[in-house]
């Protein structure tokens, strides 16, 4: 019998940090079933839901029920980025060396 | 104005007001404010009112985002609605931040909605160990990083996390996606300061100063202005992967 979870219970109507998913993780019997009901959880940070993925594709036997639109595209968006390679600009981005303040303005107001 | 040359120190008393100063600088962009300005604000120590410091225990912070959106009461009701998930994903990711990597136990934001200029100012700053010092103590990507406080800043906008796991990518969106997020979805304009470095992206540029030394930030700041409106083809999940 898996035990359910109301996560907006828990933590509310928005999942802001990685740790709040790591405390849950920690909160969890390894030997036990669960079922995160994440009805009513409406914002979920990128790193939350990171967290999340690393919870329910470990060892622990973890499931999501009655997922919010919102919430559902940002885990999405973690699991593609588990599997594709990582986009990075392949433009430098110039280090500018200013020995003093005014060669800092200089910077600051130069377009 | 101080006659000495002024020096940018990061003790707990005076980062309100360098950072209400710096946050009006870099914010404002990178346009032609004078630095000057933010250090005799940061000597004269006026503190503003729309910061906030929080513990980075999660009740704490989720308190602080809460209270930081609140900020947002003078804008259009319907732009508030339009805000609140760019701004909940960049405050959520920056905190994120702070409680991962900075070491230290507080974190400061600050969020202003400026009605007549239609822009939102936001810093999110804290005193640990630098961007610079994440990647020492994490013994990771040290062959590119020398000794720079400007080479990690570049690695942080391009996304190198000290803590991926073993076979992904998993992490260093914190910086990366925000900073494309708010230039390129919102229209807006990003920097960092942390260590001795500044990194300044907008609209037109895009560059990492190596400061001089008599600047030196104890710590990591992000700064971010915004305009009030949300253009209509924003999307927040094309910067979020």
């Amino acid at each position: 019998m898996k035990q359910i979870i109301n996560i907006q219970e828990k933590f509310g109507a928005e999942l802001h940090t990685r740790q709040m998913v790591e405390r849950l993780a920690a909160s969890l019997n390894a030997a036990d079933s669960y079922l995160l009901d994440m009805s009513g959880v409406m914002q979920i940070s990128r790193s939350a839901a990171d967290e999340l993925y690393n919870l329910t594709h470990g060892d622990m036997n973890v499931d999501l029920i009655n997922v919010e639109p919102f919430v559902e595209k940002m885990l999405s968006a973690v699991k593609l980025g588990r599997f594709l390679p990582r986009q990075r600009s392949t433009t430098d981005t110039p280090i500018i060396h200013c020995e003093t303040i005014g060669n800092v303005l200089q910077q600051l107001s130069a377009r | 104005m101080p006659s000495t040359t002024p020096k940018i120190v990061s003790f707990e008393d005076t980062l309100s007001a360098f950072f209400a100063a710096i946050t009006t600088v870099v914010a404002s962009s990178i346009v032609s404010l004078p630095l000057q300005q933010a250090l005799i604000s940061l000597y004269n120590q006026n503190p503003l009112p729309d910061i906030c410091q929080f513990a980075l225990d999660d009740e704490s912070a989720s308190v602080a985002i809460n209270q930081l959106k609140k900020n947002l009461r003078t804008c259009p009701p319907e732009q508030v609605k339009l805000l609140n998930s760019p701004l909940t994903y960049l405050l959520d990711e920056l905190i994120c931040n702070i409680q991962q990597h900075a070491q230290t136990d507080k974190g400061y934001a600050y969020l202003h909605h400026d009605a007549a200029q239609h822009c939102i100012d936001i810093a999110i700053a804290d005193l640990g160990i630098t961007i610079y010092g994440s990647y020492v103590a994490a013994q990771k990507h040290l062959d590119k990083l020398g000794d720079s406080d400007a080479e990690a800043l570049n690695l942080a906008q391009n996304g190198y996390s000290v803590k991926n796991l073993p076979d992904t990518e998993n992490r260093g969106y914190g910086i990366s996606s925000n900073m494309r997020m708010v230039v390129k979805g919102l229209g807006g304009e990003f920097a960092v300061l942390s260590g001795n470095a500044l990194l300044l992206y907008s609209q037109d540029t895009k560059k990492i100063l190596s400061l001089p030394s008599e600047i030196d930030f104890k710590g990591t700041m992000i700064i971010v202005r915004i305009p009030d409106q949300v253009p209509n083809n924003f999307n927040l999940y094309t910067y979020t992967s």
